[in-house]
């Protein structure tokens, strides 16, 4: 070891100590630490300079596939014009019917628009950050979305940046219901995928079933799109089915979300 | 004065890894940048300077991330040491031993992790050797070698010590 080094050992102790410190700290309370403002402050500037070098490459692909995929955008908007209203009346419809019982309007969501701004840089936790905070009202524990289906939740919170956990972290858990059965379980991160667990042992799911939020519990709202089936198991004598899910939201390629506060 | 510049270059890779490089690779899984430059300096340097250098990648990556509660500085910390043991026990190879080195790194990293993260009580779920594991020691092996090409001709020019 180079005598350049030998001063280097204490400092270094030092510096482990506070980041675990601070970091411990954050994930306690809540909130981003000094560390986590600071970085993301130069990243969120380095990774959108980053960003705007491949936004100009991929521009001219996307020009190009967009010429072809116009027509086929026509027809899908022809079909669904008429699907909307069917859906129209039936809503009509359900409006009437819960008047009828005096049923209480569900709670209308705000969107917040918001850009990713950083990933985890590992492969073990799921987590982005985005470039909204507590200023443009983004809270802890609040739904994030995309137009392809449910991301995540808020857990970290600062005033202009916010982390979000990925429904594919081992650490998170989305109250799940197949949209086809109805059948509940519990939708768990296992890092590279979602798995559906808990589902009766007696209910009729395939592979194909569309997952969606029951909207049980405080955090997500009823019917946000989470995957589709993929495989499902159930080991002799198990008291309840699991199935894999892939989700609808392409993690990879994420660059908007939007949070959904009340 | 190398050490310095190092330093700015796992600065640099913790950007690239929690910015771009999902982009850029359309894989499920990413290459540990900082795990490969802690290897290639240990393959220069030796083991302490190798366990100094996994040390500070571990610290940007909780500067990061700071999901992990400091076990990224450990683990990073003890593979950069250990690779720099290989120098001294293996006949050099400029290709060989560094790809050795960053996927059994790799697959140390990662066991260490699991163990400490479900000690811990961070994570809760089986050793994902398949699906994290081994795409993820084929991908940093194969970039260990031109990493450590790289850091050998252009930081740690005095090849005195090693490979």
């Amino acid at each position: 070891m180079t005598g350049g080094f030998r001063w280097l050992l204490p400092l270094l102790i030092v510096s482990c100590v506070m980041v675990i410190v601070l970091e411990t700290r954050a994930v306690v309370t809540g909130k981003m630490s000094v560390l986590d403002r600071l970085y993301f402050g130069v990243t969120g500037a380095a990774g959108k300079g980053l960003h705007s070098i491949r936004g100009f490459f991929t521009r001219k692909v996307a020009e190009k596939e967009a010429l072809g995929e116009a027509t086929r955008l026509k027809e899908r908007v022809q079909a669904l014009e008429r699907m909307v209203v069917l859906l129209e009346d039936q809503a009509m419809e359900n409006q009437k019917l819960r008047a009828l019982l005096e049923l209480q309007t569900r709670q209308e969501w705000k969107g917040i628009a918001a850009s990713l701004i950083g990933r985890d840089p590992g492969n073990w936790f799921r987590e982005v950050v985005i470039d909204k905070g507590f200023a443009q009202g983004v809270r802890q524990d609040l739904p994030v979305v995309t137009g392809e289906g449910l991301v995540g939740r808020t857990v970290q919170v600062s005033g202009s940046f916010s982390r979000v956990m990925l429904i594919m972290d081992p650490g998170n858990a989305v109250p799940a219901q197949v949209l086809e059965t109805r059948s509940l379980g519990i939708a768990y991160g296992t890092g590279v995928a979602v798995e559906m667990k808990y589902i009766e042992h007696d209910a009729f799911i395939r592979e194909g079933d569309t997952v969606i939020t029951s909207g049980l519990g405080a955090i997500y709202p009823k019917g946000l799109l989470i995957g589709k089936i993929t495989q499902v198991t159930r080991k002799e004598h198990a008291l309840f089915k699991s199935a894999m899910v892939k989700p609808y939201v392409n993690f990879w390629q994420l660059e908007q979300a939007l949070v959904l506060a009340r | 004065m190398s050490h310095l510049f190092f330093f700015l270059i796992l600065m640099g890779a913790t950007l690239l890894q929690s910015t771009v490089i999902d982009f850029v690779l359309p894989f499920q899984i990413k290459p540990d940048l900082l795990l490969v430059l802690a290897v290639s300096a240990a393959l220069c340097r030796g083991s302490l300077e190798g366990g100094v250098m996994g040390f500070f990648a571990g610290v940007l990556q909780e500067m990061a991330s700071g999901l992990s509660g400091g076990i990224s500085v450990v683990t990073k910390g003890i593979c950069g040491a250990g690779s720099g043991l290989l120098v001294s026990y293996i006949f050099p190879d400029p290709f060989l031993v560094p790809f050795l080195a960053g996927a059994s790194a790799t697959l140390l990293h990662e066991l260490l992790f699991w163990v400490l993260a479900t000690l811990t009580g961070k994570i809760s779920l089986p050793f994902p050797f398949v699906s994290l594991v081994v795409p993820e020691m084929a991908l940093n092996g194969l970039l260990t070698p031109v990493v450590f090409f790289l850091v050998r001709n252009s930081v740690f020019k005095d090849r005195s010590y090693t490979l």
